[in-house]
């Protein structure tokens, strides 16, 4: 039976995607998990992989095409399929609106999928030995026009030039896209040396507690606190209107391989301590393993940015389009300090905020940031009573 | 330099060993006296060392190569001639049983400097009983070295390596190559037993030769060239000892081998050469699966098209290594499995 392929539904409120890009096309030979068609969503340019191993017998959309969610987009054939179980897709352009219906019955039939091992890959051995030697996973080796894995197949790239070109990966697409759109907003960073020696001791009695504790979170938690009096730093702006929301949602910038993504903390108030440890690790944990859902990524106000451990001195962060504020927490050092005219060894860090100034405007962003300082640096505890 | 004849080499290299060493290298053979042998080889040779030392023999191969092992025993260094390498199968008792077996067998008492040159393979019209490569009859048989050279260079070389051999050398010349024209010193020079050589350098794919296959091969690797596939090819020169070190070495390069005979291509030295290289370190870097080119497994036709047709040909190796580069290969083992 040929495997259907259609619409995801990659976040909660996805209705309808549009192709971006097919990845394939009809003929080619395409692989269990390899990307088929790029989808784009209000919010994401996401890879459709494909469920099966086999031929992309039909493409049934075209590139820009809106599509809504659960339609047939793509037929793929397996080495199994028989011309007759075939034959009713070879018209399947026209009878696209009813294999939209097929679909929901194919869906429930469908049955355990099919784990292809790598040894059912046609590979040559020197393929095997470069897989071998350098890591690389067979199942997802590119192949050649033949379908099967070379030695040749997965060195094309490297040979065929000293320039590279790069795969620009669907979530740098994305980044990309924001970054830019970033760049016209018209924003201002203010910097602020903060001490940091409470935050500090705070951290590592918590370690001492056995909770699984960082800087990072413990500064989220802070910032939920000063955002109480300061609700415009809860508000999202769309360019002609200011929504303010009663949730407090703080992004975390997390790097992953394949770029940078912002899961948020949702209601981060709601959350004890403890709570919002675990919530934190495991939000940086799914988006290093790419298992992030779409919601996971929705609805954030102000995002964290903290590059203290690349022993950052300072630096100005770039808004999220949408959201009112960033915030850029740099490294920790120690510092001569003078205090009453006596001189002292301090740990400091600069924490600098960046705002969209349409929103934001610079005394209210600097009574804010004040704020913050005072908390950190003298009524910590008053946040983690 | 010089430029002569492969069947001019050979005389050179023959002559020049009976001059050196008149006590103890002789030939004999069927009408290589007073008509000069089959292919004119020994033309002149009668005049020269006289018919004790150029011989003459009835026509039973297995007595004069008998006589042969009997001489060789007693310390001489005779030369074979078999008129057509179809015909060692009447000689074939002395040579498996008795030249290939009685240095072992006395414990290294007795020594076996015996040559039997033979005239070998198809391309003359000369039909089904004078046509044949042997060398794979030959190559299953221990404590006789097997010699196929391709050029007139290693013709002499090998030959006078051979003739101070002391064990039995089978020497396969190929019938079509004796009017093959090449650079030859005039200074003495040997070219080892048991040595390959890489003849032409490429990165694409090994082509592995014997004999006019190497004149073959490197004349597709001519055409190949022009299309942007560029071939490495190993002239084995000598079957027995097998040095298949470069073509290991070649093949850890060019990740692709083709071995290319003249002989019937099942049992031949085309699946010992990709047993052997399967068995190496090469086997990880292959890149497409081993080929063999060889004849058809049919007694060669008397018409010189269907002859033609049996053997490999330049275009059939220019072809042959396209689909191995190209990655057609593929198709052809899924559709036969």
């Amino acid at each position: 039976m040929p495997e259907l392929v259609e619409m995801p539904k990659l976040g909660m409120t996805m209705e309808v995607g549009t192709i971006v890009k097919w990845c394939k096309k009809e003929g080619d030979f395409i692989n269990e998990g390899e990307p088929l068609i790029e989808v784009m969503t209000d919010k994401v340019v996401m890879d459709v992989e494909s469920p099966a191993t086999g031929i992309v017998y039909k493409v049934l959309a075209k590139e820009g095409e809106e599509i809504e969610v659960g339609k047939v987009i793509a037929v793929i054939k397996l080495t199994t399929d028989s011309k007759e179980e075939l034959a009713k897709f070879n018209t399947a352009k026209e009878r696209k609106k009813e294999l939209g219906t097929e679909v929901e019955k194919e869906v429930t039939k469908k049955t355990n999928k099919k784990n292809i091992s790598t040894t059912e890959i046609p590979t040559t051995p020197f393929a095997r030995y470069i897989a071998s030697k350098e890591r690389i996973d067979l199942e997802k080796a590119p192949r050649n026009t033949n379908g099967i894995v070379t030695g040749e197949s997965i060195n094309k790239i490297k040979i065929t030039s000293d320039k590279e070109e790069i795969p620009f990966l669907p979530m740098q697409k994305v980044m990309a896209e924001k970054m830019t759109e970033s760049g016209k907003i018209p924003q201002f960073t203010l910097y602020y040396d903060i001490g940091a020696d409470n935050l500090i001791n705070l951290n590592n009695q918590f370690k001492k507690e056995n909770l699984k504790s960082s800087i990072t979170p413990i500064l989220i938690k802070i910032l939920a606190r000063v955002m109480d009096s300061f609700p415009i730093f809860c508000s999202n702006f769309d360019g002609e209107k200011i929504i303010r929301s009663a949730h407090k949602n703080i992004g975390i910038a997390v790097q992953t391989k394949k770029g940078l993504v912002v899961p948020v903390i949702k209601d981060v108030d709601s959350l004890s301590t403890k709570e919002l440890f675990t919530k934190f690790n495991m939000l940086t944990q799914n988006a290093k393993d790419e298992k992030l859902t779409l919601s996971d990524m929705e609805e954030g106000t102000i995002t964290i940015s903290n590059l203290g451990m690349f022993g950052v001195s300072y630096f100005r962060p770039l808004l999220i389009p949408g959201q009112t504020a960033i915030i850029a927490i740099s490294t920790i050092q120690e510092k001569l300090v003078l205090i009453n005219s006596g001189i002292f060894i301090r740990k400091m860090m600069n924490i600098a905020i960046s705002c969209d100034h349409r929103v934001v405007d610079g005394v209210t962003a600097a009574q804010f940031m004040q704020s913050l300082k005072e908390t950190i640096e003298a009524k910590i505890s008053e946040v983690f009573k | 330099m010089r430029v002569i004849t492969y069947k001019e080499a050979l005389r050179e290299a023959i002559i020049e060993k009976m001059r050196e060493d008149d006590e103890n290298v002789f030939m004999m053979g069927e009408d290589i006296g007073v008509y000069g042998g089959a292919f004119g080889l020994s033309l002149g040779m009668l005049e020269e060392f006289g018919p004790e030392r150029i011989l003459d023999t009835p026509m039973s191969e297995a007595s004069f190569v008998g006589v042969g092992v009997g001489a060789a025993i007693m310390g001489m260094r005779p030369i074979v001639e078999i008129m057509f390498s179809d015909f060692l199968t009447f000689g074939a008792d002395q040579i498996i049983n008795q030249a290939a077996k009685l240095r072992f067998m006395t414990g290294g008492q007795l020594k076996m400097p015996l040559v039997v040159r033979a005239p070998q393979g198809s391309g003359a019209g000369a039909a089904a009983q004078h046509s044949q490569n042997i060398e794979a009859w030959l190559l299953n048989i221990p404590g006789i070295k097997i010699v196929v050279p391709s050029n007139p260079y290693d013709a002499k070389g090998l030959l006078k390596s051979s003739i101070e051999d002391d064990n039995t050398v089978i020497f396969l010349e190929h019938k079509l190559l004796y009017s093959m024209k090449g650079e030859v010193p005039e200074e003495d020079y040997r070219v080892p037993l048991g040595k390959s050589k890489v003849v032409r350098s490429g990165k694409d794919a090994t082509i592995v030769a014997t004999s006019i296959m190497v004149k073959r091969s490197l004349e597709a690797a001519e055409i190949l060239g022009k299309e942007g596939i560029q071939v490495e090819i190993i002239d084995l020169r000598t079957l027995k000892p097998l040095d298949l070190s470069p073509v290991i070495e070649s093949v850890k390069k060019t990740h692709r081998l083709l071995v290319v005979y003249e002989g019937c291509i099942t049992g031949g030295i085309g699946g010992e050469v990709i047993s052997q290289v399967a068995e190496s370190e090469a086997f990880l870097y292959l890149d497409a699966p081993p080929f063999r080119l060889g004849g058809l497994d049919v007694p060669i036709a008397y018409n010189l098209n269907l002859e033609r047709k049996t053997t490999p040909q330049t275009e059939d190796i220019v072809s042959k290594v396209k689909e191995i580069v190209g990655g057609d290969w593929y198709a052809r083992i899924s559709r036969d499995a």
